[in-house]
């Protein structure tokens, strides 16, 4: 087994969502150690157990919300004292579904949903950019979604908050263009995890998250720009953003 | 991971849990080689992970995409069993989520009669979620294979009888079709190799097992395609390979799961699918899977693959399937008639003293089933006393009648 100190690392942010723990036995499979980030300390230590167990190298962990912007600058500090480095790169699998009921007329929950999948995000990559871009090497893989590409009914505060982030990552790529950092932009269509549990969907567009992570991570090695998962999303999304308006708005999409 | 033969793990107009989001692993000791997992885990995830660590897991069946909760609610058996015994018996202990009595912790020992009940016991007791189970290690991913070509079945099962102690893994295919049923069956037995013993070519990386293509059927086929001309030309297309060659060096992969490597194979059966019948019979009555060949093959029912096993003492669970024997397994696609011709088999199979294998059965009677498991009173009681209310059921247990039976 290779000496843990001598594997490269990668921070993964929502290290405890269902992509984010199977992009880190991903990441682990191909030699990487992930150093997991998240809200729910239960649930932080079991993934770091799963991940220990797999192949017998510590894990290590950092207390993370997305929301608590005041802690995000000292993400690379914290890094620093768990790893002893900056990390190879950073992976962002946060990602908040309200209910769209209640996030309609909740202003809290509105605002949970922005900064949780858009602000909080934002915060939190802007310090590794910068390193990075002093380092001269480094990755972002930054998992937004299909719902980014378009406005609709059913979902359009959390929607609204993946499109942001979807130009914010634009705006990287195109800064950092030719500084040996690269930016993926992840845009999953229906993944089987709890995000999505209690909803009616057709069966054949919801896709394990297993298989999800092996393309997340190909792409994100890779240096890929924009990648959808599975890549069919890209025509789906295709077919519904160029449905004008007039129309679009009669539809049930 | 929906990959049941039978109707065990099935439940119409109620509930499937489907555990596979349960896949955690919780802790490995490398001193003792007992893995802690959650019962979604799949025996692929297992293998994965830790054959190049130096560990297998100490039964597998034929396939790997199973969970360990199914493999222990099946108490799943492999090429070895006439030597390590089923699945549940390298099973330390698990927890049990039962519908009145909350989480039950059960192993030989503590809770035993819950245990017994569990290994086997198709689910019905309650929901496995965590389990620790001894891994065994080994210097190599791969084996050492003999091939044995026996002329016909008879044939087979005396071999199997003379020499299989001297191999830990062994198993027969059976060609249904040769012979006018008689089975022509080659003999693929084998021992795992040591580090020491391996072609220099592999010597860099002993435990990794190469990466096999991967093949698909890619939709259903229509019925026509599995027909006795089809078959008898894959049988003599198998037969020649195996006969080719009288020992190899295989992969563990190639070796344990040759089906795994077409995806959705069950696809080859067509709109109406298969039954795959697993007749097991005591060591005295082997006279009766050559009679059940012959039978099938007379009456028309063409088994696309046969496979041939020699049993070791039974298992741990009240309602376990292997018991000291030979068990031959036959895949039927499904045709007109089949169920009668099959509800004969089972008559057969009763006056031998045999039994079917509850993770594959379809079909059986309640009276065939309960003539068959001389402990599934037990059983009945143990489950009444954890699931008094039939929380937990499935069209197995409502097609056998235990749903209102107390034992």
């Amino acid at each position: 087994m290779t000496s843990e100190k001598h594997m490269p690392t990668v921070l993964i942010l929502g290290g405890t969502s269902d992509l984010g723990v199977c992009m880190a036995r991903e990441f682990l499979r191909r030699g990487w150690r992930p150093v997991l980030a998240g809200r729910n300390e239960e649930m932080l230590r079991q993934a770091a157990r799963d991940l220990e167990t797999r192949c017998g190298i510590t894990i290590p962990l950092i207390a993370y919300n997305a929301e608590d912007f005041a802690a995000h600058p000292e993400l690379p500090e914290q890094c620093r004292a768990v790893i002893g480095r900056l990390p190879e790169g950073v992976v962002s699998c946060v990602g908040l579904l309200p209910d769209p009921d209640s996030v309609r007329c909740d202003s809290e929950l509105a605002r949970t949903c922005l900064n949780a999948n858009l602000t909080g995000i934002i915060t939190s990559l802007d310090p590794f950019v910068e390193l990075f871009e002093q380092r001269r090497a480094g990755f972002l893989g930054v998992v937004t979604s299909v719902a980014g590409d378009r406005g609709r009914k059913s979902n359009y505060h959390y929607a609204a908050a993946k499109a942001g982030l979807d130009v914010y990552l634009q705006g990287l790529r195109h800064r950092l263009h030719g500084s040996g950092v690269t930016v993926t932009t992840v845009k999953p269509g229906y993944l089987q995890t709890k995000m999505i549990s209690g909803m009616s969907l057709p069966r054949a567009l919801i896709t394990a998250p297993e298989k999800a992570a092996v393309q997340a991570v190909n792409a994100i090695l890779n240096g890929r720009r924009v990648v959808y998962v599975p890549f069919w999303w890209r025509l789906i999304m295709l077919a519904v953003r160029i449905i004008p308006e007039p129309l679009f708005v009669r539809t049930n999409i | 991971m929906g990959r049941s033969y039978g109707d065990a793990a099935q439940c119409s107009g109620g509930g499937i849990l489907e555990m596979t989001a349960l896949n955690r692993f919780r802790a490995f000791d490398a001193d003792s080689g007992i893995l802690d997992c959650e019962a979604g885990t799949t025996l692929s995830e297992i293998l994965d992970w830790f054959v190049p660590r130096g560990w297998t897991l100490p039964v597998v069946p034929g396939t790997r995409m199973i969970t360990v909760g199914g493999a222990i609610a099946n108490d799943v058996h492999g090429k070895n069993h006439h030597v390590d015994g089923s699945f549940c018996a390298h099973v330390i202990d698990f927890d049990l989520l039962t519908p009145d009595r909350g989480v039950v912790r059960c192993s030989p020992e503590q809770e035993a009669s819950l245990f017994q009940a569990t290994a086997g016991g198709v689910g019905l007791t309650g929901i496995i979620f965590n389990a620790r189970l001894r891994l065994e290690p080994i210097e190599s991913a791969w084996l050492e294979v003999e091939y044995e070509p026996c002329p016909d079945l008879a044939h087979a099962l005396a071999v199997l009888d003379a020499t299989d102690a001297g191999f830990r893994y062994s198993v027969g295919w059976v060609d249904a079709l040769s012979g006018d049923g008689r089975g022509r069956t080659v003999l693929t037995r084998g021992n795992w190799l040591p580090a020491s013993a391996l072609p220099p070519e592999r010597c860099a990386a002993p435990l990794r097992v190469p990466r096999r293509p991967e093949l698909s059927i890619p939709y259903r086929m229509p019925e026509w395609v599995l027909n006795p001309t089809s078959i008898r030309f894959f049988n003599a297309f198998n037969w020649k390979r195996f006969c080719s060659r009288k020992r190899a060096v295989i992969d563990m992969d190639r070796y344990f799961f040759p089906l795994d490597s077409v995806a959705n194979w069950n696809r080859m059966y067509g709109r109406r699918g298969f039954v795959q019948y697993q007749a097991t019979v005591p060591l005295e009555s082997a006279q009766c899977l050559t009679e059940l060949l012959r039978r099938s093959y007379q009456n028309g029912f063409f088994s696309f693959l046969g496979v041939l096993k020699r049993f070791g003492a039974g298992g741990i669970g009240m309602l376990s399937h292997p018991m000291p024997g030979y068990t031959l397994t036959l895949d039927f696609p499904v045709r007109d008639g089949l169920e009668r011709f099959l509800r004969e088999c089972d008559r057969l199979l009763l006056d031998w003293g045999g039994r079917l294998y509850l993770a594959k059965d379809i079909l059986a009677l309640p009276e065939t089933i309960a003539a068959m498991y001389p402990r599934l009173n037990e059983f009945l009681k143990v489950r009444a006393h954890v699931d008094s209310a039939r929380v937990l059921g499935s069209d197995l247990s409502r097609r056998l009648g235990w749903d209102d039976r107390n034992g």
